[in-house]
């Protein structure tokens, strides 16, 4: 029984939302730079979304606690300080502990902090909910980011260069795509991605 | 009034708390960051040299095979058994500072390879200065004696000695480089050839 009752919990609603019926990208297409950009390598995708997902989670967090005594003239402020603080420290780990990654990753960690996800979040769920939710919803929609980076990065990889984290996947006769590697390769997987996703999920959006 | 007050009671609260968590996350990474510069400044010289190392032996094989001279504050990397000379030139690019490592042969005049520390070129065009492929281009080019020491250019015909291929697409940032290489090379021969007296 208590399988069927975890379906109507807020826990399970707000990840169901992050990762597919209301996906950052799939669906809000919000951070499409960025994930156009990281998603020729599986490596370059899994650090991505971790990082986005660490600046979700904690600046949704922090702006939670205090939601009560932001004030409303100066939120969006709030919000951009809390962001760029929690970025600026994931990049100083990714530079200290990984700074292979750092480097190919290059200007996007800092570029997390324009990220609309991140804002996205803070304004339309953190201020206005507890901490507690506000972290699973900052997980969900983190996760959901980096899941359809992880996925178009796969695809792109093995195209690309043969290859997934590195380990060899095609054939050797296989020719290279370099295509793929690029901005042009990103934009076809991601939009055929989205695409497909949308069907799944029949989601149509409506003329007005 | 009162409303205003506690808006900037907030914005200092606000500051200092994430001012806090920034000083506590930098002296937390701050030397290993500095120690993973200086494995990349090494590592790049001792491919410069040939010489081989491991992700562990970095700092090791550096010591045995590569002697530091300080010549006026500037340091010169020489490797002990070829003589061949590396010094480290800074100059700004189209977007931000570059940092390279120049290596040469003993004369002081042959390129053997130019490596990139830092740059923040546009990527796929002038990015490209940082890319393996481009910097080979280099290697075995003798700068002249007098200035211009090296020119970077577009065009079809053969390249001089002291000629190498602009950047297609980056055009600024071959110039900003051109100008880098030629305003510090001979600050550097100066320096180096001052050495023994």
């Amino acid at each position: 029984m208590k399988w069927i009752r975890i379906k109507y919990t807020k826990t399970y609603n707000l990840l169901k939302d992050g990762l597919a019926t209301s996906n950052p990208i799939v669906i809000a297409v919000l951070g499409i730079c960025s994930s156009l950009a990281v998603s020729n390598k599986v490596e370059n995708a899994i650090a991505m979304g971790l990082g986005v997902t660490f600046v979700v989670m904690a600046s949704s967090m922090l702006i939670s606690s205090m939601r009560s005594i932001i004030p409303a003239k100066v939120r969006m402020v709030t919000y951009m300080v809390v962001i760029s603080t929690f970025v600026i420290m994931f990049q100083m780990f990714l530079d200290a502990y990984f700074p292979t990654i750092a480097k190919s990753l290059a200007a996007y960690v800092g570029l997390i902090i324009t990220n609309c996800i991140v804002m996205g979040r803070a304004e339309a769920f953190a201020v206005k909910n507890p901490v507690k939710y506000s972290l699973v919803d900052g997980f969900a929609s983190g996760m959901g980011y980096m899941f359809i980076l992880v996925v178009v990065a796969i695809i792109r990889e093995a195209l690309a260069f043969g290859t997934i984290l590195n380990m060899r996947v095609m054939p050797l006769s296989f020719t290279n795509w370099s295509v793929m590697a690029l901005a042009p390769g990103g934009f076809f997987v991601m939009a055929l991605f989205i695409w497909g996703i949308r069907e799944w999920l029949k989601y149509y959006e409506s003329e007005v | 009034m009162r409303q205003y007050i506690n808006m900037l009671v907030f914005v200092v609260i606000l500051g200092s708390v994430v001012s806090f968590l920034l000083v506590g996350a930098d002296l937390l990474t701050k030397d290993r960051i500095a120690r993973n510069d200086e494995a990349l400044l090494k590592s790049s010289i001792l491919d410069a040299y040939d010489i081989s190392y491991s992700f562990n032996t970095v700092f090791e094989r550096f010591d045995e095979t590569v002697e530091e001279v300080v010549i006026e504050n500037t340091t010169f990397y020489i490797d002990k058994e070829t003589s061949r000379v590396s010094y480290i030139f800074k100059g700004s690019g189209v977007w931000g500072p570059i940092q390279a490592i120049m290596t040469l042969e003993a004369d002081f005049k042959t390129i053997v390879s130019i490596s990139i520390l830092a740059q923040e070129e546009t990527p796929g065009l002038g990015g490209v200065l940082a890319e393996a492929w481009y910097l080979e281009k280099y290697s075995g080019t003798v700068l002249s004696d007098q200035s211009p020491y090296i020119i970077i250019r577009h065009g079809n015909e053969d390249n001089l000695p002291n000629e190498v291929d602009a950047i297609t697409g980056g055009t600024r940032t071959s110039e900003a480089f051109m100008k880098m290489v030629n305003e510090t090379y001979p600050m550097y021969k100066t320096l180096f050839e001052s050495r023994g007296n």
